[in-house]
């Protein structure tokens, strides 16, 4: 949930000479709660979390009733309870030893994350103050933010990097201008004036009110708190000086993904897939982008916004923004990371989408809301329904209905909306190179494809053609003609190598003579001998199909289509991408090639082919 | 792994020492004196299960604090710590560690077992035999006492059970004599007869003539052992698309063998992998398994069995069910066919649920949804 990757409480805890404090906290916690919790887990005996599969045991439930004594929680309404500040103080600042790295503590149900650093190090100004003995020097300080147990190590790697942030930039404003004991002071003195004698921690609230009111650093902090509740991004100038910038990018997916959560895996494994073909999608308005990014930003960033569109891909945007490649790849990344735009493939007519599995389809979601704000007069769960079936993004015989070119511009506004809120995914073909046995072709059809009928007429033929090729290829090159009784015993051999078929030899040469006047060959050559020709073009097939395996290879040559030699190179060369892990527009931009071609070519291998409907693992996160 | 176990006490002169230690000499004193706040800390902290990550370490361990005017100072204080590597999860340990901690409260309160001298040599066996118990098998058992006993064991991570819903269909993952060798209670033993991958669970209690209730309570059981795992029921209705993981069929050769064996229609002539594959990838969405079979490909003749087919997909995540899910536009007037169902039609339920629900079957739903304009439906 995303609830729980937030922090429950950001601390600030400072050891000087007067001993360890926590100076501030944020949210405040209601003090009345504290005593009861305290007593709580002092007298209860801590029952341990509840197992769901216990077998609930009737003393159990007798005993239950008599002392009401649930797990006493950490986490109450979301605030931290239970810990004095003395008791924080105590164990968040460090000894020296664990000062200068990332500090991880968890107790319980909660975890504390910080980074501590030593101060003692800094060279103090005597001069200027000449009542520094009686001066509060500040020895170490530490950042810590207060987290639910059991968080994937991703997140908590992330909060100790923030937490790293923090305290350096507190430590270097310290040495710069001595932020921190100016607003030491300050939180002090807040301390001070509202604490009553007598009942010490009793009224924290207005204390830490005043503290907000009165001290920068606690603005800053509260800042910072509120960014990791509200979106999972941080960005500010820690007392106007030093930049803090962080995101949690959990967090920030998860503001278009409901439901489920996101790894920082999954991210980087979507980032891995990054291709010149893809585009991206700015999850926000330009300008609202623009006011986000610090003064100081890489001119290469706004030129890469200001020009990016959802139809260009990222090789035009290089070549648009004149960058490199590979430096649009780490802007791009770095975008996406953060949450600012989205991998898709470029918007064009031929694009299949499909509703997400993901998407809400709640009919008063928060979604159908905005969306009926940004496109008044339509609905999105209509919008969805259309999306029910594979589409495009308007359908082409509905051509008619969109009377206006500005209507069309709707509808592709509407698809850019839904796809910014993950609500499609786009559909992508891709094509695997799955030959049958060979046994299937002397068989009686075994598939339902009317246009395999061609093969099927010329069963045996095929055989022939095959095999004849094969003893080509075993045969002495320099011989012109090919005499078949010579080759059979070549043939036989070849046959039990490399065929799997497991074909009776015997009965193909007989079917060889047999069936030799009905072989495809013949068209070529009237005579029924084998020419040169002939030879020539199954030699073409060895070497361009080199690389396969033999059975693959036979296989292929068995499609018609691979007697054209046009085909069969293209074919070829295409044939590193039949894994099924690219797609067809991935061939038709790395090989320069039109979609009508390339469908026309699949068509042609179809026997061998094997076409395959499903998203691209760069543009769907989940 | 864990990596060593250490008793820590709090001395009444030297304050936080490390009293045993297996293996010897694991955690060092400078170790030990930076992060002795966290395994000897204030009161407040007592009973608290603490983990510490620094040093390339992780600490475990169970504050305890025994009270008791024969001690030194009037307490006992003392905590035993699993040490761990940093990138270990530490999480399946937590429940040890304070169950330890608890036994060993007791054996303290009860005989002196960690404060007395005489017992310097049985504390360091003790933790060795924990620390290989752990570790080699997961679990252990060490008598300590005539009523005192220390089982330990390993849980794997507890989640949630998985909700079982009427319409769900279990299917066997191990094979099933494997399972029946298991002793099971009567109701589970019963249960299992009647789980054949085809029956659904409301069919499922029917048949057995056993509480609905009962048998998800069973089913969960099996769930959470993963000898089971649910599947939406089949229909010929039903819609299903290929994901990306189809791939894997391609890549690993072990899961080909295993899906054509699975899929076949007979032992005796296993279909081809082409044909298997053929028919997964035309799983599409907007095809029910009706036309598929009857337009497109012929699972008859590939020797494959279609409903085989689909559950093998479904539960190595090869195919995926779209469900249908009908919304009633807001704001527009419904016949009165369709009025009973109206709160069901907000895009939250789809066809399965309020079948179960309401006992309309699908065929008669989607006659009902059809003629009525102002219903919408979703695929997803």
């Amino acid at each position: 949930m995303a609830n729980d990757l937030n922090p429950v409480a950001v601390l600030l805890v400072t050891s000087g000479t007067r001993g360890d404090r926590v100076l501030f906290r944020y949210p405040y916690m209601q003090e009345n709660e504290l005593h009861t919790s305290i007593q709580k887990v002092t007298n209860a005996k801590r029952t341990a979390e509840k197992n769901p599969y216990a077998v609930s045991i009737a003393e159990d439930l007798q005993d239950g009733k008599k002392s009401k004594s649930p797990g006493t929680s950490f986490i109450k309404d979301g605030v931290l309870v239970g810990f004095s500040n003395q008791t924080l103080a105590n164990f968040l600042i460090v000894k020296s030893q664990l000062c200068g790295k990332p500090f991880s503590v968890e107790i319980d149900d909660v975890q504390f994350v910080g980074y501590p650093m030593s101060l003692s190090h800094l060279p103090r100004n005597q001069q200027n103050q000449p009542n520094a003995s009686r001066q509060h020097n500040i020895l170490a300080v530490n950042v810590v933010f207060v987290l639910r147990a059991n968080l994937p190590e991703s997140v908590i790697t992330c909060y100790q990097e923030l937490a790293q942030q923090l305290t350096v930039a507190i430590a270097y404003e310290e040495k710069r201008c001595e932020y921190l004991t100016k607003q030491a002071k300050i939180m002090l003195a807040a301390v001070d004036e509202t604490s009553v004698p007598g009942a010490d921690d009793s009224d924290m609230v207005s204390t830490m009110k005043l503290i907000v009111h009165h001290s920068s650093l606690a603005k800053e902090l509260r800042l910072v708190y509120d960014g990791l509740m509200s979106n999972g991004q941080v960005i500010f100038y820690l007392n106007q000086w030093v930049e803090i910038n962080f995101c949690l990018p959990h967090k920030v997916h998860e503001l278009n993904t409901l439901g489920k959560n996101l790894s920082l895996e999954s991210i980087y494994r979507c980032l891995s897939y990054l291709r010149p073909y893809h585009a991206i999608l700015l999850t926000r308005p330009e300008q609202e982008l623009f006011k986000f990014l610090p003064l100081d930003c890489s001119p290469a960033l706004t030129r890469l916004i200001k020009l990016t569109a959802p139809v260009k891909n990222l090789k035009t945007l290089a070549l648009e923004t004149d960058l490199s490649i590979t430096q649009i790849y780490q802007l791009v990344c770095h975008m996406v990371y953060w949450g600012f735009a989205m991998l898709i493939y470029p918007l064009c007519e031929s694009n299949v989408y499909i509703l997400s599995p993901s998407a809400d389809t709640y009919i008063d979601s928060q979604l159908s809301q905005e969306f009926n704000r940004c496109f008044p007069g339509l609905q999105l769960t209509q919008e969805m329904a259309r999306f029910s079936f594979p589409s495009h993004m308007y359908d082409n015989h509905d051509m008619m209905l969109y009377s206006s070119p500005r209507l069309i511009d709707r509808v592709n506004q509407v698809v850019v909306w839904m796809l910014q809120h993950r609500l499609l995914n786009q559909l992508h073909t891709y094509v695997n190179l799955v030959p049958a046995r060979r046994k299937e072709f002397s068989s009686s059809s075994a598939f339902n494809h009317s246009n395999i009928s061609s093969t099927h007429s010329s069963n045996s033929s095929v055989q022939v053609v095959e095999e004849s090729y094969l003893s080509v290829l075993m045969e002495d090159p320099s011989t012109t003609t090919l005499d078949r009784t010579t080759s059979m015993s070549d043939l036989a051999s070849v046959n039990s190598e490399e065929s799997t078929g497991g074909q009776s030899t015997a009965q193909s040469i007989t079917q060889c003579a047999s069936q030799h006047s009905k072989s495809p060959s013949q068209e070529a050559n009237s005579d029924g001998s084998i020419t040169e020709d002939r030879k020539a073009q199954w030699r073409l097939q060895d070497t361009l199909l080199n690389e396969l395996k033999p059975q693959l290879k036979a296989a292929i040559v068995l499609c018609p289509a691979s007697k054209n030699p046009d085909d069969l190179r293209l074919f070829a060369k295409l044939c590193p991408y039949f894994n099924g892990k690219h797609h067809l527009e991935e061939m038709m931009f790395y090989e320069n090639l039109s979609r009508s071609q390339l469908v026309a070519l699949l068509d042609k291998f179809k026997e061998v082919l094997i076409l395959c409907t499903h998203e691209d693992p760069a543009t769907s996160l989940l | 792994m864990i990596k060593c176990i250490f008793l820590s006490e709090f001395h009444h002169t030297q304050g936080p020492i490390i009293s045993h230690q297996i293996p010897k000499d694991y955690v060092s004193k400078e170790i030990f004196d930076a992060i002795h706040n966290f395994i000897i800390t204030k009161s407040e902290l007592q009973n608290r299960l603490i983990t510490v990550s620094s040093f390339g370490h992780k600490y475990v361990g169970c504050p305890i604090y025994i009270e008791n005017a024969k001690y030194k100072r009037n307490a006992f204080i003392f905590n035993v710590c699993f040490t761990f590597d940093e990138k270990t999860n530490t999480s399946p340990y937590g429940p040890v560690v304070k169950k330890l901690a608890n036994y060993l409260t007791q054996l303290e309160t009860e005989l002196e077992f960690l404060s007395a001298s005489e017992n310097s040599e049985r504390v360091p066996q003790f933790l060795k035999r924990v620390l290989n118990g752990l570790n080699h098998e997961g679990c252990c058992s060490i008598n300590m006492a005539p009523s005192c006993t220390v089982h330990l064991k390993l849980a794997t991570s507890i989640h949630e059970p998985i909700a079982v819903e009427d319409h769900d269909v279990p299917c066997l993952i191990v094979l099933k004599d494997a399972i029946t060798k298991c002793q099971w209670d009567l109701t589970t033993q019963q249960i299992l007869h009647y789980v054949d991958g085809l029956s659904h669970v409301k069919k499922i209690a029917a048949d057995a003539d056993v509480e609905l209730n009962l048998v998800k309570a069973n089913l969960q059981n099996l769930l959470y052992y993963k000898f089971i795992k649910m599947v939406p029921i089949f229909q010929y209705s039903n819609v299903y698309t290929v994901t990306r993981n189809i791939n894997k069929l391609i890549e690993d050769t072990h899961l080909q063998k295993e899906c054509i064996k699975f899929v076949a229609k007979s032992d005796r002539s296993p279909p081809e992998f082409r044909d298997v594959y053929l028919m997964y990838c035309a799983f599409t969405p907007g095809t029910t398994v009706k036309t598929l079979c009857t337009r497109q490909v012929n699972p008859h003749t590939l020797k494959i069995d279609e409903r085989k087919l689909v559950q093998f997909g479904l539960m190595k995540g090869l195919l995926r069910r779209m469900q249908k899910y009908p919304m009633a536009l807001p704001g527009q007037p419904v016949t009165a066919r369709v009025q009973p169902l109206l709160s069901l039609l907000n895009g939250k339920h789809n066809f399965d649920q309020i079948s179960c629900e309401t006992g309309i079957s699908h065929h008669e739903l989607d006659d009902k949804i059809e003629a009525d304009d102002s219903i919408v439906v979703c695929w997803k």
